[in-house]
């Protein structure tokens, strides 16, 4: 009850005209950013830093936490007009949402994408106000043997991310994880695959791999296509239908739930949990094969996760005043600017700040889906701007994007080099999706183990021992065998491959 | 027309670069950030370019180029024009680094900069403990690790930052055996103390205060001593004056650089750093302001720096090259 009463003080504070006023700016500044690829919600918050010392405080960590959230709503709308991610977090909306705006279904798409995100973002926020303390503390618990069974148990999702043959899927998440081991070697700190480029020694950035191997392949592979071939010209609905609905409520469920846990779990970041939700729901739909081909569980799912997890990722932060990645860090120095030091302290020592932006953000959700759901019809006359127009353009913002992310014209470089890249693979039907998970999951799985064996002295038992590794280790296990009882899914596409002659 | 041209032809190629001289700045300032943005170091640059737009009368632009650990950065300044519009913000120990792991690298602390400005020991860095743990001090960490070689955890940063390097220079002057954990920075270290996965954790004194106060973890010494955590007491203080590898913060121009432009700037960020709001701001962060700007002190700050790391290999600050 006390917990609910806090809510309703916190929103009521948040109402005040001067906060609905930032919130608004920052959701929509969030939703721009949002549907810009490339530059993300901490480029932003970087940029309007220097503001903190003349904002009043509530006001000003309400506009930037509406920035972060404001932009998991916006990176949807380019992955389903044109193939490009947003943010990195909407990669897999672009299967089946672009798919979706391809049969001239993009309003429903668009449309459950918002939906969505407004659903599981306001409940991960009533999950944040009842449970954060407790999820702290779970998060806790999770140190590097932990990490690497959770993240090993990840990477058997990854065998219902493909859609096409099951080998070559294998063949492209190894890739991408090869891809990610270019850098510092996270442990010993010596160079790996950087042949002295100094811009290597960070590594291959999963902004500019994205959008080359999504938004610019797209293009060329368009490029010989007539008018009319890629889009279907007659466009059908402007929003979900009534089976639409049917076929997301369960979907947008499970994602909130999905997401709010993957949320918060320290250091998982947020483009897992919308790969975990699309594999949940293609492991457990009845017609696996129309994933990838417009299915909207592929939208509802992953869109709703990623707002979930971006609003439970806020746990570690407000209850331990623990940051967990850039957006987090940028936050924990807003907050520092104002003497408000975060830590275990925090929600009894700032009431006032913890529960306005809880409040602010049940207010800034419903605000994202009434700016959103009237934007649908201006977007998706995206699709209708003539090609010789509009590809252009797409390659232009994908340049843009890539360089403003982190102002590094290497990034530039990489773009076109794997907008080459998925050209050739989207030609010889190989498909960038487990390429990416690859590439999120490699590193911090790599580090997880490592550190695991530090900490053990070399002894692989460590993922054993401990309770929460072994059960993650049992788990993966039996995703992995499970195919041998069954014969269908997870084996299904190896076996009938071999079976053909 | 034409008249009207040659004017304007005059004013911009001409004259222009005698007004340079005479009223610097009279253009915005560039100041190229090798942090990225949001992190402490970037924060105190963008506090200070602030109000010394304000002191200056022109804008000061922040830029990160966080790319390859800050040499980039360092490049791009160290290759500008020599008129002061061009400036590197960074940890000095970044600029010392990779001049001493590659004296030949195309930026060089000693060879390619003017120091401006030194915030010297901006901040602390400090072992933590657990609360809960039989440790107290650091008495007790060298005493327990020579009973158990290798046993203890300590979680640290990432290779080459003072967050790690300053545990080796304790294993070297204690002769202990402790492993190092490394992670992506302070925050992660201390969750994984918290969550009791390592023995101690490396972090900056800032992030560590809330959870001193809760009674969550204690510290158990720090470099230098910090402006938040005033009773924790100093590695040299404990006996390893060799655990002093202070975070210092600097404004690097070009080398060449004008003396007089030199001085304009020095009186500016001296006088920014005096600004009672700013300063106010700067010790709730908990930043220590011992600001140096003139040429002796910089002078001495700089070798001592260069010293100070070349007690490393490269591989040990992470600069070894393929």
């Amino acid at each position: 009850m006390d917990t609910l009463h806090s809510l309703a003080l916190g929103i009521l504070t948040a109402a005040s005209p001067l906060n609905l006023l930032y919130g608004f700016a920052g959701v929509l500044l969030g939703t721009l950013i949002g549907v810009l690829p490339g530059l993300g919600p901490a480029g932003a918050i970087a940029l309007l830093l220097p503001l903190a010392l003349h904002a009043p405080p509530l006001a000003y960590l309400i506009m930037l936490f509406g920035i972060t959230y404001g932009a998991q709503y916006g990176g949807s709308t380019t992955s389903i007009l044109v193939n490009i991610p947003g943010e990195a977090s909407s990669v897999i909306t672009c299967l089946d949402g672009y798919a979706m705006a391809r049969q001239g279904r993009a309003g429903p798409a668009l449309g459950i994408a918002a939906f969505g995100s407004f659903i599981g973002g306001t409940v991960a926020l009533v999950g944040v106000a009842f449970l954060a303390p407790a999820l702290a503390e779970l998060g806790l618990r999770f140190g590097p043997p932990e990490y690497a069974a959770l993240l090993l148990f990840g990477l058997t999702a990854l065998v219902y991310l493909a859609h096409g043959p099951m080998d070559k899927a294998l063949l492209m998440a190894l890739f991408g994880s090869l891809l990610a081991s270019v850098g510092l070697d996270p442990v010993t700190g010596q160079p790996r695959f950087t042949f002295d480029i100094l811009v290597l020694r960070d590594g291959v950035g999963l902004t500019p791999v994205v959008i080359g191997l999504f938004g610019v392949s797209e293009v060329l592979v368009n490029l010989h296509a007539h008018a009319g071939e890629i889009f279907q010209k007659k466009i059908k609905g402007l929003l979900p239908t009534l089976q639409d609905w049917k076929d997301s409520a369960m979907p947008i469920t499970r994602g909130t739930v999905l997401g709010f846990l993957v949320g918060a779990i320290p250091g998982l970041n947020v483009v897992i949990a919308t790969f975990a939700a699309y594999a949940v729901e293609k492991k457990i739909s009845k017609h696996p094969e129309k994933f990838g081909r417009g299915a909207i569980e592929g939208v509802a799912a992953p869109e709703t996760a990623n707002n979930a997890a971006s609003c439970s990722g806020w746990i570690p932060l407000l209850s331990l005043g623990l940051p967990t990645g850039s957006v987090t860090s940028l936050i924990f120095g807003a907050l520092m600017i104002h003497g408000l030091a975060p830590g275990p302290l925090f929600i009894k020592n700032s009431p006032d700040i913890f529960w306005g932006l809880l409040g602010s953000m049940a207010i800034g959700n419903a605000m994202l889906l009434i700016l959103n759901l009237p934007l649908i019809g201006l977007w998706i006359r995206v699709l209708q701007v003539p090609y010789y127009f509009l590809f252009p353009l797409i390659i232009l913002f994908s340049i843009i994007g890539a360089y403003t992310a982190a102002g590094n014209t290497g990034d530039v470089v990489i773009v076109i080099i794997f907008g080459v890249a998925g050209y050739l693979m989207k030609k010889f039907a190989y498909e960038p999706a487990p390429m990416v998970l690859g590439l999120v999951i490699g590193p911090l799985l790599e580090t997880a183990i490592r550190r695991s064996l530090i900490m053990s002295k070399g002894h692989v038992t460590i993922f054993f021992q401990r309770p929460i590794a072994a059960f993650f280790m049992g788990a993966a296990l039996l995703m992995l065998l499970s195919p041998l009882l069954t014969r269908r899914r997870l084996g299904h596409d190896i076996i009938e491959k071999l079976e053909e002659p | 027309m034409k008249l009207e041209m040659i004017i304007v032809f005059l004013a911009v190629f001409g004259l222009s670069p005698a007004l340079y001289g005479q009223g610097f700045p009279n253009k915005p300032i560039e100041l190229v950030v090798s942090s990225s943005p949001g992190g402490g170091i970037d924060l105190i640059f963008r506090l200070l370019a602030e109000e010394l737009a304000k002191t200056l009368k022109v804008q000061v632009n922040v830029v990160n180029q966080p790319a390859g650990a800050g040499a980039i950065a360092a490049e791009k300044v160290a290759g500008a024009r020599k008129d002061g519009y061009t400036l590197l913000g960074s940890l000095l120990g970044q600029v010392a680094t990779m001049s001493v792991a590659n004296p030949k690298a195309p930026a060089n602390l000693v060879r390619d900069f003017q120091p401006i400005a030194i915030l010297h020991g901006y901040a602390a860095v400090i072992m933590l403990g657990r609360a809960d743990a039989e440790f107290k001090n650091l008495k007790d960490v060298v005493s327990q690790a020579q009973k158990k070689p290798g046993d203890l955890i300590v979680a640290v940063g990432p290779v080459g930052t003072s967050l790690t390097l300053e545990v080796e220079l304790l294993k070297r002057a204690a002769k202990i055996d402790i492993t190092s954990l490394p992670f992506a920075g302070s925050a992660q270290a201390m969750t994984n103390l918290l969550g009791g996965h390592v023995n101690f954790a490396m972090a900056s004194d800032v992030a560590a205060q809330p959870h001193i106060k809760a009674g969550k973890l204690i510290g158990l010494a720090v470099d230098v001593e910090s402006a938040v955590l005033p009773d924790v007491p100093t590695f040299a203080k404990q006996g390893y004056p060799q655990v002093n590898l202070l975070a210092s913060v600097a404004f690097l121009a070009p080398k060449g650089l004008p003396d007089p432009t030199v001085k304009i700037l020095a009186d500016a960020i001296g006088k920014t750093v005096e600004e009672p709001k700013l300063k106010e701001n700067l010790k709730t962060r908990g930043y220590n302001i011992d600001l140096r700007t003139s040429a002796a002190d910089l002078n001495k700050l700089i070798k001592e720096e260069i010293d100070k790391y070349s007690r490393f290999t490269p591989e040990d600050l992470g600069w070894k090259t393929q």
